[in-house]
Parts: C-alpha cells; structure tokens; sequence
C-alpha cells in the first residue's frame, strides 16, 4: 500500500464531489421546472385566447325571404333618394322632379331602418304564424313579433337598404339573403351547435334572459332544424385607397368595421388604422431624433459629466411607466399646446414616440458601438473627416442592428395602452376614417385601447371580440419582432 | 541617399500621465522602407500614429515636439489633418476593407477627394491600384465582388491598394502581416519591396525576419525610447547599444 495516496481518493472528498453532484442536478431540475412553469402558462394563455377568439371571427347567419313591400317603402321616395345620389333610379321615377326638401324627406324614409324592419317583421309574422298565437291584441302580438326580429342584426336592415338604394334589388321582389344574426342568438346558435347531441329544453341557458325570449327560441330552433342557420367566418376586407385608387373592395367583417353597440358589428377596422397612424407618427418623430441623437451621443459628444448625466437619464427614461409618459400628453399637449387634440392619432402617435425614443436610442447606440472601429479607422487613415467616417461607413454598418431596434420599438409603441387612455384615444369610434391623412386629426381609437373598451363589456360576444383584437393585435406584434430577428440574422456580419 | 521625406525632432507623446514616447528624432527618406522593432508596448505603433496624426482620435493623447512633412508641421493650426492622412496613407493590422465591394474599397479615397472626372478616369485609378498592389490578375473579372469575401492576404493587399490609390506619399504600415499566413506574408513583402521604388514606407514589425528582409533603414524603440536607428545590416550585424544587441539577439522580447 502506498503512502502517497491522492487526498482527491478521500472518503470525505469523494463525499464532496457526491454533494457537488447534488447540488447541480437540483439547480438543473429546478432550471427545468421553471421553464416548464413559463412554457405551461404561455401555452394555456394562447389557449384561452385563441379558443375564445373564434367565435369573434365567425359569425352566424338566417336565411331570410323578404318581400320588399312597396307599400311599406315608397318607390318614389327610393327613386327620388336614388337620383338625388346620383344613382339612375328605378322606372317609376319618371315623374320625379329635383326638390331640395322633397330629397330630404326621401332619404330619411329611405336611410331610417323602419321600413326593413316592418318588412322582417311581415316576414316572421307570415312564415312563422303558427308561434305567433293566443295574443289578445294585434298590438301585443306585433310586439312580440318585433322582439323576435331582434335576433337579426342591424345589419341585415342595412344590406337591404344598400342594395335597394344600388339597384341590385328592387321593390316588389322577394329575396333570399343570409342576414347576420345579431348578438344574442349569435351566442344561443353557437351554444346550440356545441349541444346538438343533448336535449335543449333541458338546457337552463334559456335562464341567460337575454333578448331572445320563448318566442324567438321557438324560431331560431325551427329555423336550425329547416337548415337555414349556419355559422361562417366573418372576417370581411378593410376598404383602402392609396393616392386615390381603391385597393381594396369594402367587404362586411371583422377586420372591415369599426366598433359598434351591437358586438356582431363591432370590428377592428378603426383601431387597426388609429395604431398604423401612431405608428407612422412613432416612425416619423421618434426614428430620425433617436438614430441622431445616438450618433451624437456614441461618435461626437465630448465625454464630461453632461453626457454623462444624459445618458443616465435616457437609459431611465426606458423605464418610465408608459402612463407617465401618458399624462405628460394629457398635460403639455393637449391641455397646452393644442387644446382639443384630445383623442386625435397624431397626439397619440408623438406621446408613443417619446416613449419609444429612448429605446431608439438604447438600441442604436448598442448597433452604432458594435461597429468594428476597423472601419471608422480605415476611412479616417485614408483622409475622411470623422463626420464622414461615422456617415459613410459606421451608420450604415450599424443600420441592421438599428432597424431591428426600431422595429421592436414599434412594436413596443403598437402594444402600449395606458399612455392611450390617458390622452383620450379610447373613445367610442363607430366609424372607419376616410379622410386621408386628415385622420390624423380626428378622433380615434388604438389596438389595445380598443380591446380594452370591448373587454369591460360583459357582452359574451364582446367577450369573443376581445378575444379575436387580442389575437390581432399579437400577430402584429410577433410580425414585428419577427421582422427585426430577421433583419439582424439576415445583415449580422461576423467581424 | 534620397532626399528627407518626414522629420520628426524629440516627439514626446502622453496618454494622460503615461509618458508613452520621450523625445524621438527621426528622418524618413523617400523611396525607402523604414522599419520599427521593439517588443510590445515600446511606443513603435505611437509613433506611426503620430505620423499621420491617427492620435488626435484618442482624447487623451498629448503629443508633444516637431512633426514635419516636406518641411511643414504638421500640426499647423492652418493644415487640414484630412489632408495630412491624403499625402500620409496607413495600413492596419488587421486587413479592414469596408463592407462593401472590391472596386467601392479602392475606390473611396478617390470618390472622397473627388480625384476623378468621370468613371473612365476612376476605372483607371482603381485598376492602377490594384496593380500595384498585385491583385488586379487575381479580381479584375470580379471586381463587383464582396471584399469580406476575399482571403486575408488578398484583403490586405487591398487595403494597401485602396491607400495607394489617394496617391499618398508616404505609407504607413502598422504590422500588416501580422494576421497573415506565411505564403501571404511573402507575397505582402515582395508588394512592400516594390512600392519602395515610388513611396516613403514606415512599418512597424514585431518579425525582426520582416525587417530584416524589407527594411533599408530599422529603429529600435524600447520603453519609449528610440533606443538607436541605423542600416538595417548594422542594426542586426552590428548594434551599437547593449539593448538592441540583447533585442535581435533573443535575449527578451
């Protein structure tokens, strides 16, 4: 045996490296866990979020035929409102003379729901005569029957009115059209569907006491069982013109209305173009100041205490909570410098921009220091003046990295709701803009904004909607930060 | 022996406290490559440096004494330091050609000085460049090329290239080779030996064999001092000062 044994081949040492073992095994489990943890919840917000936000994106639909009554809408208000919109109006307009007074009576009458609601309500009067019974009085029953036409959606009235007004119907005729159902049987007929298999009157989400009561519950089942519900995407086409060419066609949809009282209207439409506007104000204020000021700050600034106590500040200012950055909008802007810009996109847009310039910043000075000094020596060696070595050859290096944090930046801004709310861009916008660039300066709605409004609505479509703006407003975000990781990997050179 | 290029009389040279460089005297003869030795941190790169002004980058170097080109200081308040760097190129250590292709790299100085009418007039300078630098045969069918794409000694030699062609008087190389393989280093060499016959070079070297093999002239720095500055024979045959005999004799370094 030797007397010169390792004391590495101790009993006590080998205990030691048993423990070491140990401890690195739990550090490992518990590194594991809490990605598990993070990964888990991630996976079951997505979850939520996404189920949920189906039935924001489809919609349900009843096969109506209406007969467009010309007893009930005047053929010759119809003409007169036609030709007054420059539409050639229907045959028995001959007589129509242009009377400013007479024009206005004809589109009220034509533009008012009334008349196609009395027509739907003829029409459920008719085809569902057998429900509509032991009523004392036509009045009481007429009640009940225009509770029912409730279950169709505003707008249905508004697709009959637009294709009369258009010519593609004409009054007389009865037509067949899918209407969207309003609200409330939106929800019953999706919770229909889900229970086809038991038995519905055992159901006590009759209890829910919404608008649908025993009579249209009576009506939508007969309607279901004759096939002539059905559930189908909603998701429409935003109207866009460019420089005064149309793009895009307005198709009815989610992504093509603004909000609304009624959830089955309400769509993301307004808010989707109120963040594009921020954003573009975000690009234009925030951008060129912070790709400067970087500049400035990484290449020319003297290092003394000033720059010094500048950049300690800007590298705070990233993390001012984003309402702060809100009031200073609310109180400088809007209560000072421009009184009555409340909720107008360009407020928004510049409040988000002083927001997003300190990461601007922060991140160009991260791509601007990053350059090999190879470069900015190789253009000085050969007589560059320094303003010409960081212009020519250390920005444009630098520009990749740059783009990635802008982009990001942007994404930031796009997402950011409480600066929003401050500066009054939550309000109830009915209404796409279309007024160009004018939109800038009218009322208007943000993304997140907008998602919030709908998510304090108890309204379970509303809720859906909620659901499908997040959804929205996610894939916009993940695109964005999509696009800066490939703009880094993409131009990232190894130097 | 050739007429004096550059002169630099007790150039002493401070970063902050640090006395860097104490008082250095040297001339620069024309068509002649003059060689710095001396282990690391002796003050041979600060002196380079100081030739062509590339210290006034650094905010805490002083440099102190009478730097003269074609007996005229160079830190004459009326001298443009652009226009010093024009008249005095550099090469680097590493090989740093712009991210940006073979023909924009030599481009640059030219379209920078605005030295050519039109692109005729560039189209020459450039293939000028590149021949004397001995890389037209080896791009002239890709001068569109990245140049980050080309090996390190074909960058390099662009870089010399790309300082040739602002038509400088005088170059200055600040361990070219020392990133390069043996083959490339030979090939750097020979391309030194050659621009010899027109421009003043300096290089700085840490291979006392590079000097040897290129240099007509070598200093010996050592703590910041010029410690002696003769023929590059009688630096290596024949030192005068203990220190360089000890330096080219391996005894430190």
């Amino acid at each position: 045996m030797s007397t010169h044994t390792s004391p590495h081949l101790s009993v006590q040492a080998s205990r030691r490296r048993a423990a070491r073992r140990r401890g690195e095994l739990i550090f490992r489990m518990l590194g594991l866990l809490a990605l598990g943890l993070a990964a888990a919840f991630l996976v079951a917000l997505m979850y939520s979020v996404i189920k949920k936000s189906y039935n924001g994106f489809v919609q349900s639909f009843i096969q109506i035929e209406v007969y467009l009554d010309p007893e009930v809408l005047k053929p010759t208000d119809l003409a007169q409102h036609q030709a007054a919109i420059g539409i050639a109006p229907a045959f028995w307009a001959a007589d129509i003379e242009p009377d400013a007074k007479r024009a206005k009576r004809a589109a009220r009458s034509v533009q008012r729901g009334a008349a196609y609601k009395k027509m739907l309500q003829n029409m459920f009067a008719t085809d569902f005569a057998d429900t509509f019974v032991g009523y004392e009085t036509d009045r009481e029953r007429d009640k009940a029957v225009a509770q029912v036409v409730e279950m169709i959606s505003l707008e249905a009235q508004f697709q009959i009115r637009d294709r009369l007004i258009s010519g593609e119907y004409r009054l007389g005729e009865t037509v067949t059209l899918w209407a969207l159902a309003a609200g409330d049987s939106d929800v019953l007929f999706k919770d229909m569907k889900r229970r086809t298999q038991k038995n519905l009157d055992s159901e006590n989400w009759i209890l829910l006491k919404r608008s649908v009561d025993e009579n249209g519950l009576a009506v939508l089942t007969e309607l279901r069982d004759t096939g002539r519900t059905r559930i189908r995407p909603y998701l429409g086409v935003p109207k866009l013109n460019l420089f005064g060419w149309t793009i895009l066609e307005q198709q009815p949809g989610f992504f093509a209305s603004a909000s609304s009282t009624s959830p089955e209207r309400a769509g993301i439409a307004a808010a989707a173009q109120g963040t594009f506007l921020m954003l573009i104000v975000v690009m234009v204020l925030a951008v060129p100041v912070g790709i400067l000021a970087a500049v400035y700050l990484e290449k020319f600034a003297p290092r003394n205490q000033f720059t010094d106590f500048m950049e300690i500040n800007i590298n705070n200012l990233a993390a001012v909570p984003s309402i702060i950055f809100g009031i200073l909008g609310a109180a400088v802007i809007i209560q000072w410098l421009f009184p009555g810009s409340r909720g107008f996109p360009i407020v928004g847009g510049t409040v988000l921009a002083f927001m997003t310039l300190p990461t601007v910043i922060i991140a160009s000075r991260a791509a601007i220091g990053a350059v090999p000094p190879s470069y900015e020596q190789a253009a000085l060696g050969m007589g560059a003046s320094h303003q010409q070595s960081v212009f020519q050859h250390v920005l444009p290096a630098a520009l990749p990295g740059i783009a990635s944090g802008v982009i990001i930046g942007l994404a930031q801004a796009a997402g950011e709701t409480a600066p929003l709310l401050m500066v009054g861009m939550n309000a109830f916008i009915n209404d796409v803009c279309d007024a160009g660039a004018a939109c800038l300066m009218s009322k208007g709605v943000g993304m997140p904004s907008q998602i919030y409004q709908w998510a304090a609505d108890d309204d379970p479509l509303f809720q859906n909607k909620t659901a499908a703006g997040i959804v929205c407003l996610l894939v916009l975000v993940i695109a964005m930060n999509g696009l800066a990781t490939y703009i880094r990997a993409r131009f990232e050179r190894a130097n | 022996m050739s007429e004096i290029r550059m002169k630099a009389e007790d150039v002493h040279v401070f970063y902050g406290d640090n006395h860097a460089l104490k008082g250095v005297n040297m001339d620069i003869l024309n068509r002649h490559v003059t060689a710095l030795i001396g282990p690391s941190g002796c003050g041979k790169s600060t002196f380079l440096r100081c030739l062509n002004r590339m210290n006034d980058s650094i905010s805490i170097a002083r440099v102190e004494g009478l730097i003269a080109l074609d007996g005229e200081d160079i830190h004459d308040q009326s001298l443009d330091v652009t226009l010093l760097r024009q008249r005095v190129g550099m090469v680097f250590q590493k090989p740093n050609p712009f991210p940006k292709s073979i023909y924009d790299n030599v481009a640059y100085g030219p379209r920078l000085h605005g030295m050519a009418k039109d692109r005729e007039e560039l189209d020459e300078i450039v293939e000028e460049a590149l021949t004397s630098a001995g890389l037209w045969e080896e791009v002239y069918d890709r001068l569109d090329a990245e140049a980050l794409g080309l090996s390190g000694g074909q960058q390099q030699r662009l870089c010399i290239a790309r300082a040739v062609a602002v038509s400088p008087e005088v170059i200055l190389m600040d361990e070219p080779c020392s990133a390069l393989d043996p083959i490339a280093t030979g090939t750097v060499e020979r391309l030194i030996l050659d621009l010899a016959k027109d421009y003043a070079i300096v290089i700085v070297t840490h291979n006392m064999q590079q000097a040897h093999r290129v240099a007509g002239t070598t200093a010996f720095f050592h703590l910041g001092d010029m410690v002696e500055m003769a023929p590059t024979k009688d630096i290596f045959e024949n030192p005068q000062d203990p220190r360089t005999k000890d330096y080219v004799s391996g005894a430190f370094g």
